[in-house]
């Protein structure tokens, strides 16, 4: 039996899923915070994200089956439960979330939690004027540097597909910012 | 006079310079940045009692608690069934008198037409006809449900 299917053995047996959980919250809390928080932007949904992904993982966790590696698992959950709170935000302000998230960008330079220089900010700009699924991959590939073999199970989206989509945000955003 | 100036006059809190360094090793925690993005002071030590506080372990308590659900569960499924065995009398009482009335409507022709002969053989017909012998009438009218004409031989 490998380390990961141990790892879960313990989450599942609930002699020991307290600690197991403590663990797993305290390896992988900081990694998803930073990928939910490209998605959401804002400091405080990405909170309620963050903590919602991980309960979800707790209450699934004997759902999985250790087919697959538990951090491309979470990184699914993470993603989908990011995207599902920016659609039940943007649709109760009567907006598409691409227009949500533009405007949580123009909010940046006010933001307390948010203190890029003057290029960082052109950036998340350009990066916010991407089509959602375009600025998920750009984000991942590009400041995450996952591997695109990784991000296809965690999409589950052809590597070829994935090629093609972050080449169309990184010409879109190069743009943008000589515009 | 070359004394003065050099005593200190002003002063600082007390242990000031004792969490100094511990002061100063929080603000650089708190300084955790991604491309220009930052949290606030101890978020993640923060964030992790905030999911542990709200994940439910099951517990001695909570086992008793599943095991009250599932009796409920079964006794509403018994109450569902009771119930439901009160009802079928009437809907059995409506579906009859429901084909009744289509039979009375239709011609022989049209009876017929709605009848699916495709699932009947002569084997099946002469199985169910031979399980009804004169014993198995006389059975069913004594002793089911509605038992008719007790007299039944004394006419014969």
């Amino acid at each position: 039996m490998n380390q990961q299917n141990q790892f879960i053995d313990a989450l599942n047996d609930p002699e020991t899923q307290g600690s197991a959980f403590k663990k797993l919250i305290a390896d992988y809390k900081e990694r998803l915070y930073w990928h939910i928080r490209k998605i959401v932007i804002d400091h405080n949904d990405t909170d309620d994200v963050l903590q919602n992904t991980f309960l979800k993982v707790f209450e699934n966790i004997n759902k999985f089956k250790g087919n697959s590696n538990i951090y491309t698992w979470m990184y699914r959950i993470a993603t989908n439960e990011a995207l599902n709170y920016l659609g039940k935000k943007s649709r109760q302000v009567g907006v598409t979330s691409e227009e949500w998230i533009e405007k949580k960008t123009e909010k940046l330079e006010s933001d307390v939690y948010f203190e890029g220089d003057a290029m960082e900010l052109k950036l998340q700009k350009a990066i916010a004027s991407l089509p959602e699924k375009q600025r998920l991959i750009f984000n991942m590939r590009y400041f995450e540097e996952i591997k695109y073999e990784k991000m296809s199970e965690i999409l589950e989206t052809s590597v070829g597909g994935l090629k093609a989509s972050y080449h169309h945000a990184v010409k879109k955003i190069k743009n943008r910012i000589n515009e | 006079m070359s004394e003065i100036g050099k005593k200190h006059s002003f002063r600082v809190p007390k242990d000031y310079f004792d969490s100094f360094e511990e002061k100063m090793l929080d603000q650089i925690d708190s300084k955790v940045s991604e491309f220009g993005f930052t949290t606030p002071k101890n978020y993640f030590e923060k964030v992790e009692r905030d999911i542990l506080s709200r994940v439910n372990y099951p517990s001695g308590s909570r086992s008793v608690l599943k095991y009250m659900y599932r009796a409920a569960a079964v006794a509403a499924i018994l109450i569902a069934f009771i119930y439901n065995e009160n009802n079928q009398k009437i809907q059995y009482e409506m579906t009859e008198l429901f084909i009744e009335e289509y039979i009375i409507g239709s011609s022989t022709y049209e009876i017929a037409d709605y009848t699916d002969f495709n699932g009947l053989s002569v084997e099946t017909l002469l199985n169910s006809y031979e399980s009804t012998g004169i014993e198995g009438v006389l059975d069913i009218r004594l002793y089911g449900e509605n038992p008719t004409n007790l007299n039944i031989l004394d006419d014969e």
